[in-house]
């Protein structure tokens, strides 16, 4: 897996702009595949990878064709799609599990997740369809607008829109299927 | 107002919600619409999230950057394989199959096994768990303290050549396991309705042979014989209880220590007679009869395994199934 830095022939701009990428987009692509995978371990290795293999094909970045973010997280979604292929007989960690298990962190921050409608919203995303979840991880995880997603996915804007629409609607109904009160 | 519009519609207010910091989110979403208020919930479960990117992944990511750079580089490239031990090229690889019968709520998994991979839930209170690998160091502190609670009586313990299973003593009961040889005498210290297969196995219908019956309740029903031996597990699961199953192969790295290794899962849900039941084959490539057909019915979670099981074969079984009364 190593590369050198002889491997990189990519021009000085287009480096500069991963290095920000790198800083500025972190977190967010993390989000975003916790959004799609339901383990945070899993997701940690897959945001690393992604930027491994975004690294080793910076070459192929054609800034005539857009900005380097949208092409990032075209590979991370790749990076997903291609991990939960490979599992896709698995039934993962349902992340309401997770959220436990991180609840009783005894790291304040983790107390935040504790709430009983995050808990019910982390369980409803496992829930719904790879698609949804893509798009919600671009939504709610990557905070993009819809025009973003649409250039990142290929899907219309409208589009776009619908299915967050949908999708938002589908966890509202299994919160009241499940007897969630949210006053 | 179609649907098109309306997702517009709710674009437009889930855009004021949305670039908010999460505390204002929260704040903001007490007074709002219900889509509106899981719009901002959803943000705010994606900002956490970021905002607890873990430290390692920064560390690995800023390398990366700097690499990008062409400046020298430490070893930044292990990530995704960092949790691989070198089993394969280990010394002595004797394979454990070890399942975890945790008589607690799924959160005792979590407890006792610390990292979690991957989670197959095949009931309510069924599950098959991929362990994270563990170190020379966790490997040893599990024996350990596996050994001390076997010596103390608070664990009881039974190995076959099917599985190795094991449980908590409950409180002043005596920790062995009891043989029964006869099924009249079994249904009798049971609350379990008692399934047999009724089905020819390998040329005939395997016939009650034995059980185990452990101090906390769990059954192993023990079918046939040599080639076509069945054993079937019974455990009363719900009410705090939870079965939990896990494949860890352990062996000797190239200093001597133990360590562990865990196979990725090999799962597949079928659907018979309108229950979801499993199928986890041997993920280990040297316990094929571990393999078992996993499923769980009305508070009890059972697994079916035999000589070198095959699906198929497990199938077949699992549809023969008959209460012992019904037969």
């Amino acid at each position: 897996l190593g590369l050198s830095s002889q491997d990189i022939s990519v021009v000085p701009d287009i480096v500069a702009a991963f290095q920000r990428t790198c800083e500025t987009q972190l977190h967010a692509v993390y989000a975003y595949v916790r959004y799609r995978v339901s383990s945070a371990d899993v997701a940690e290795e897959l945001t690393a990878k992604t930027f491994l293999r975004a690294l080793e094909r910076l070459e192929t970045f054609d800034a005539a064709k857009g900005e380097l973010t949208p092409w990032l997280f075209g590979v991370a979604r790749h990076m997903v799609k291609d991990y939960l292929r490979a599992r896709r007989r698995w039934t993962w960690i349902p992340i309401d599990w997770i959220v436990q298990r991180e609840c009783r962190d005894p790291n304040p921050e983790a107390a935040m997740a504790a709430g009983e409608l995050h808990q019910h919203l982390a369980h409803g995303l496992t829930c719904l369809s790879g698609r949804d979840r893509d798009v919600l991880g671009l939504k709610f995880g990557a905070g993009f607008t819809n025009r973003d997603i649409s250039r990142i996915t290929g899907l219309r804007e409208a589009h776009v829109g619908v299915i967050v629409y949908r999708a938002v609607g589908r966890l509202r109904r299994q919160l009241a299927a499940r007897g969630f009160d949210h006053e | 107002m179609n649907e098109k519009s309306a997702a517009r519609a709710f674009d437009e207010e889930i855009g004021a919600v949305l670039p908010l910091a999460p505390e204002q989110v929260t704040a903001v979403t007490n007074d709002v619409p219900d889509a509106v208020q899981i719009a901002g919930a959803l943000r705010f479960l994606g900002a956490e999230w970021g905002r607890r990117t873990p430290s390692s992944l920064r560390h690995t990511v800023a390398l990366l950057a700097e690499q990008a750079g062409g400046s020298p580089r430490a070893t930044v490239l292990t990530v995704a394989r960092r949790r691989v031990l070198p089993l394969g090229l280990a010394a002595t690889a004797a394979a454990i199959l070890l399942i975890l019968f945790v008589p607690a709520a799924r959160g005792t998994v979590a407890r006792q096994i610390s990292r979690v991979l991957a989670i197959v839930q095949v009931g309510p209170d069924t599950e098959i768990v991929r362990p994270d690998a563990q170190t020379p160091g966790e490997v040893a502190a599990t024996l350990q303290q596996h050994e001390q609670q076997l010596t103390a009586g608070q664990r009881w313990h039974v190995s076959t050549r099917y599985v190795g299973v094991g449980g908590t003593v409950p409180l002043n009961a005596s920790a062995a396991v009891q043989r029964v040889d006869r099924l009249e005498l079994l249904r009798s210290l049971t609350s379990m309705t008692i399934q047999v297969p009724t089905v020819a196995h390998r040329g005939r219908v395997p016939a009650f042979n034995h059980a185990l019956v452990a101090p906390d309740g769990l059954l192993l029903l023990f079918f046939g014989s040599d080639d076509d031996e069945l054993l079937l597990m019974q455990a009363r699961v719900g009410g705090g209880r939870a079965m939990g199953h896990s494949r860890v192969v352990m062996g000797t790295d190239r200093q001597g220590r133990w360590v562990s290794e865990t196979p990725e899962l090999k799962t597949e849900e079928l659907l018979l007679d309108g229950l979801i039941v499993v199928w986890d084959p041997d993920n280990t490539g040297r316990r094929p009869d571990s393999s078992a057909l996993r499923w769980e019915s009305e508070s009890v979670s059972y697994s079916l395994m035999g000589r070198a099981l095959t699906r198929d074969e497990a199938v077949q079984l699992f549809v023969s199934l008959r209460p012992v009364d019904a037969q």
